[in-house]
């Protein structure tokens, strides 16, 4: 089924397109509009002719573009600019005759509760007590919750667009302008962030495309990233960032490297305003996160509960899902790659003492095992090059740009080749990373040759260690000649990760195992 | 000499023409193999049949450098010039001008090759073009059909053509003589020897190692090719043809042997029992021809059990006969037509792949032809420049299957590790280039792909991916609503006539904004204009 989310903002409007499949949904097209709805309107009170025109115009576009695509259902909603206008309602009834639908106006709240949607389902938010924070044209939404339970959601009238036309009068911005938002913005933050502070959370979500534009000027990348998703920027350059921009005058901020021109007025209203609730929330850092409103909207309509978002099945596994996802566009070999999958985590859990790694790569080392061979479906020669690519670029939800290479360089070197500096995604991971990437892609090359004729041979390993090295013992039912022949000659990636010589050795299962391995349904 | 990579597809008139004063000069081809260097000296008077003058062949292990080591050892290449100096009298005493050689995977694959063939170039003057898989499968596949031109297994059906080389096997699926799908596997008859040798245990376990990896790739390949559906097998390489001089003796007429499939598979039995020193003494093979005998006449029979064939056409064609014709220059207006079209129904079955948007690409196609017609005068580019184009609009959107954002740079990528049947290396990368640049940044100094090619490449790119841009721009709706398009000149501007249906807004605002890299190219401002269609 298709469906359209279209968000109505004061700044811009966005609607994004997508198939819905199982529970989730794969996105189709993306638009963006910058249409300035609450121009005026939000210090006037009502919106003016030239707004609601531009408005117009845009979401004639968006219906054309949905109608293309077959949107079987189209959610639309406006927010705080049509929420305060007076003649708000006229402008919807509008929509609906020129256009033919009718957008529905949310309450701040419940904006708040869908944000807070979108961030559950597309960060990692693994049961922390999470703050989602969206920066709006007219409103700034703030939602508190624990992992998928909302526990309260409130709007404040303190969008940029808002705030820049009521303080921003000169250029550049006067130390008194500066002080008078600052003192505005922490009258209406204040009771919010202490009561933050009081129940405490674990993370600060940023959404929204000003917390996303100051994001990716803050982090300082040469050039602008393909995602921002998962990026997490400390307060401190976001405060440092504040600074340099208040200093500027508009023809200067147009010219800076990574600034949307578009932006370029409204930015500093922008950046002091996310820097004063970064600092009275005494946030250390804020995770950037590019679904908003639209995709709560989705995600809303899909598990079909306006309140609660206590799916938790579709929750902590949005890490999971979105691996399955990938694998199954890509028609993996499923029963290899669990298998695979299974043999690694053995390898994993077997050696832990000799690598010391811990939990949160493991599951790195499970989801590139099961991704390990999706690199097939583009081409045989090279494969391991493809799963690399397919990776780091198929979108995979719920992990930080880090884990995602992580997971990308462990697919790739599964097969061919040593971790090497000349590599330069792998030489740009941190020296701990690395150390990380070494060792899980012998575990997994390992893993692969246990199952290299495809059939789960193997059902159990164990690993002891002597003064001559480590000994791993397979136990096997059925012929495993082509594993015996392979797992010989894939050890020495990990050999050299490890530091220990290695030695594989295969026994018929015993009835033990046997009788465990079919319980399991292997 | 004329450079075999820049063929004009432009087809050449076939008027009768009078007798020449001078009898025309022998052509010869030269084919660096894995386990030989060969050699044909023939003469090939236009419109007239190839007639083969003299063939030698020289036996050089250049794949058991490679496959083993990475690079060719100096025995090996000294064995190589001598073996080419020695061609090289044989040419030039039937006084050949024109000639093509060629050099694939076991040279390729080496990393000394550069140093090598400049070393060949020197010593021989003789210039060795290392060759990519999807230009030996063209060549041949070029003889093949010469030989196999009026048999079913190339008019009608599905049929599986494959060659189990020194360092790959080459499988590619015709149905009705036109390539479908076609890819290069790990069946390569001397790495797997290698791998073999590497093994300690016994002979027969060996060869069930042997007929496990086989049976492997095979499930890979039958997951990319429909092996199943091939009602008839066409096998080529030299121990297929081994097998059918064994099986049914020589023909004297090179009319292609027929092998049952039941005494096929008996005949590999057969052979597969014995070891290296018995297959020498009973064949009278030398040793490295023994040794690679039966790795791979398992893939033959594994591959053919696949398929519902009931025997297997072994012709009596070598990359070198398709090189032959290639250097003859003996393709008609017809065997053109022929070939863009399998190139296009080849491009057809990878954006199948990935699940194109057929409509929608079909359209930019279309459209991008089109404007690249009007606007022949201006880019002067030719046939081989709009084929490449027409293969990148129908495949400018594959990257969505990775995903929607950054698409464009997806398709690049899976552009440049894919193949298209007929195209080289080279043109891959000219497609790719010309697909990645359909939508957001233009050519940079700092892309390197782009960078990559050479100068004559980039212009080339710069022009096709502006016309690109503005066929899809024409299609922005997805909607397919413009019908046609032409260009007319109006005071230095050039008019975009679009014919289409509806409300072309969209296709408006699109075309002028995604025009302008065709400006810049050109230096022409476009205007876009409606036209009413026209009552035929």
């Amino acid at each position: 089924m298709r469906i359209a989310a279209i968000d109505i903002g004061s700044n811009s409007f966005h609607m994004v397109i997508v198939e819905s499949r199982s529970g989730g949904f794969h996105v189709i097209d993306r638009e963006k509009e910058m249409v300035r709805l609450g121009e005026r309107t939000l210090s006037r009170g009502r919106l003016s002719a030239a707004a609601m025109r531009r408005g117009l115009g845009a979401l004639r576009e968006y219906k054309r573009l949905a109608d293309m695509h077959g949107v079987d259902k189209l959610l639309v909603v406006a927010t705080s600019a049509v929420r305060e206008a007076v003649n708000g309602e006229d402008f919807l009834e509008r929509v609906g005759a020129e256009i033919g639908f009718y957008p529905q106006v949310v309450s701040g709240e419940e904006e708040a509760r869908l944000i807070y949607l979108a961030a559950l389902h597309s960060v990692n938010l693994e049961g922390r007590r999470t703050l989602v924070l969206d920066i709006g044209g007219g409103s700034v939404e703030l939602a508190m919750g624990e992992g998928p339970q909302v526990e309260w959601a409130v709007s404040e009238k303190l969008g940029v667009l808002r705030m820049t036309e009521r303080f921003v009068r000169s250029d550049p911005l006067a130390a008194r302008d500066e002080r008078r938002l600052t003192g505005y913005v922490r009258q209406f933050m204040e009771p919010h962030a202490i009561r933050a502070r009081a129940e405490g959370f674990d993370l600060v979500v940023g959404t929204s495309g000003t917390a996303l534009a100051l994001g990716a000027m803050a982090t300082e990348a040469g050039s602008l990233p393909e995602s921002l998703h998962h990026v997490t920027v400390p307060a401190d350059a976001l405060h440092g960032l504040r600074r340099r921009l208040v200093g500027t005058t508009l023809k200067g901020r147009r010219r800076l490297p990574l600034m949307d021109e578009r932006r370029a007025d409204i930015i500093v209203a922008g950046a002091v305003v996310l820097d004063e609730i970064l600092d009275a929330l005494k946030a250390k850092e804020i995770v950037l996160c590019e679904w908003a409103l639209r995709e709560g909207l989705l995600l809303d309509y899909l598990t079909g509960h306006k309140r609660s978002v206590a799916r938790a099945e579709a929750y902590p596994d949005v890490r999971r899902r979105s691996v399955i996802a990938l694998a199954e566009r890509c028609h993996y070999h499923e029963a290899h790659a669990r298998q695979v999958a299974a043999l690694a985590l053995g390898l994993f859990d077997a050696t832990a003492s000799r690598h010391g790694l811990l939990a949160p790569e493991r599951s790195l080392l499970e989801y590139a095992a099961l991704l390990h061979d999706i690199g097939r479906h583009i081409s045989y020669p090279d494969r391991h090059r493809h799963t690399e690519y397919l990776i780091r670029n198929g979108g995979l939800r719920g992990f930080d740009p880090r884990e995602v290479e992580i997971m990308a360089l462990v697919g790739r070197y599964h097969r061919r080749g040593v971790p090497r500096k000349k590599n330069v995604a792998f030489a740009a991971l941190s020296r701990s990373d690395r150390e990380t990437v070494r060792v899980m892609a012998g575990l997994l090359r390992l893993a692969d040759a246990l199952d290299r004729s495809h059939r789960g041979v193997v059902k159990a390993v164990a690993v002891s260690e002597s003064s001559r090295g480590l000994r791993l013992r397979c136990e096997v039912e059925g012929d495993a000649g082509l594993e015996q022949w392979a797992s010989g000659r894939r050890g020495d990636l990990l050999e050299r990760a490890l530091d220990q010589p290695l030695r594989v050795d295969f026994t018929p299962v015993t009835a033990a195992t046997a009788v465990r391995a079919r319980a399991a349904g292997a | 000499m004329p450079s075999p990579r820049r063929r004009s597809l432009t087809p050449k008139t076939v008027a009768p023409v009078p007798v020449p004063v001078e009898a025309p000069r022998p052509v010869a081809v030269i084919d660096m193999g894995a386990s030989a260097i060969r050699l044909m000296v023939a003469e090939a008077p236009p419109g007239q049949p190839v007639r083969i003058l003299e063939e030698a062949s020289r036996g050089v292990l250049l794949g058991k450098d490679t496959f083993t080591h990475g690079r060719l050892g100096a025995a090996t290449v000294e064995a190589t010039l001598k073996a080419l100096e020695g061609f090289r009298r044989i040419m030039d005493g039937y006084g050949v001008v024109r000639y093509r050689a060629v050099a694939t995977s076991a040279v390729r694959e080496a990393q000394n090759s550069d140093a090598f063939l400049d070393r060949v170039r020197l010593r021989t003057g003789i210039d060795v073009e290392v060759i990519d898989g999807s230009e030996e499968n063209r060549l041949t596949y070029m003889a093949v059909r010469e030989t196999l031109r009026d048999h079913p297994a190339l008019t009608s059906g599905d049929t599986l053509l494959l060659e189990v080389g020194g360092g790959s096997a080459d499988i590619s699926f015709l149905r009705k003589g036109q390539p479908i799908n076609s890819g290069t596997y790990p069946l390569g008859s001397i790495r797997m020897r290698q791998s073999l040798a590497s093994w300690h245990g016994s002979q027969e376990q060996g060869m069930r190692l042997l007929r496990r990896h086989i049976h492997n790739v095979v499930d890979d390949i039958r997951r990319e090719i429909p092996l199943r559906e091939a009602q008839h097998v066409i096998a080529l390489g030299g121990d297929v043809r081994f097998a059918a001089q064994q099986m049914v003796g020589d023909r004297a007429d090179r009319a292609p042997a027929i092998l049952g499939r039941e005494p096929f598979v008996a005949f590999c039995d057969q052979v597969t029992a014995w070891d290296v020193e018995q297959l020498v003494e009973q064949f009278r093979l030398p040793q490295a021809e023994a040794e690679t005998l039966v790795p791979a006449l398992v893939a033959y029979r594994e591959l053919l059990q696949e398929t519902a064939a009931q025997e297997m056409i072994v012709p009596d064609v070598s990359l070198r006969a398709g090189l032959l014709l290639d250097v003859a220059q003996v393709e008609s207006a017809e065997g053109i037509a022929d070939f863009s079209r399998q190139v296009l129904s080849s491009a057809v079955a990878l954006a199948e792949k990935y699940r194109w948007d057929a409509p929608h690409s079909k359209k930019v196609a279309q459209l991008a032809t089109r404007i690249f017609d009007e606007l022949k005068a201006e880019h002067g580019l030719g046939e081989r420049e709009r084929l490449l184009l027409e293969v990148a609009a129908l495949l400018h959107d594959i990257g969505n299957y990775v995903n929607l954002r950054g698409h464009h740079k997806h398709t690049w990528y899976l552009l440049s590790v894919s193949d298209i049947f007929g195209l080289s290396g080279d043109d891959m990368a000219l497609v790719a280039n010309v697909a990645r640049y359909h939508r957001r940044a233009l050519p940079q100094k700092s892309h390197l792909p782009y960078m990559a090619l050479d100068r004559e490449a980039r212009v080339v790119v710069n022009k096709l991916s502006a016309i690109l841009r503005l066929a899809n721009a024409l299609d922005a709706d997805h909607l397919q609503k413009v019908k046609d398009v032409r260009v007319l000149s109006e005071e230095g501007d050039w008019v975009l006539e679009v014919e289409g249906a509806g409300d072309l807004t969209m296709e408006r605002l699109a075309s002028l904004a995604r025009g302008d890299f065709l400006t810049e190219v050109f230096g022409r401002k476009l205007i876009f204009r409606e036209s009413r269609a026209r009552a035929s």
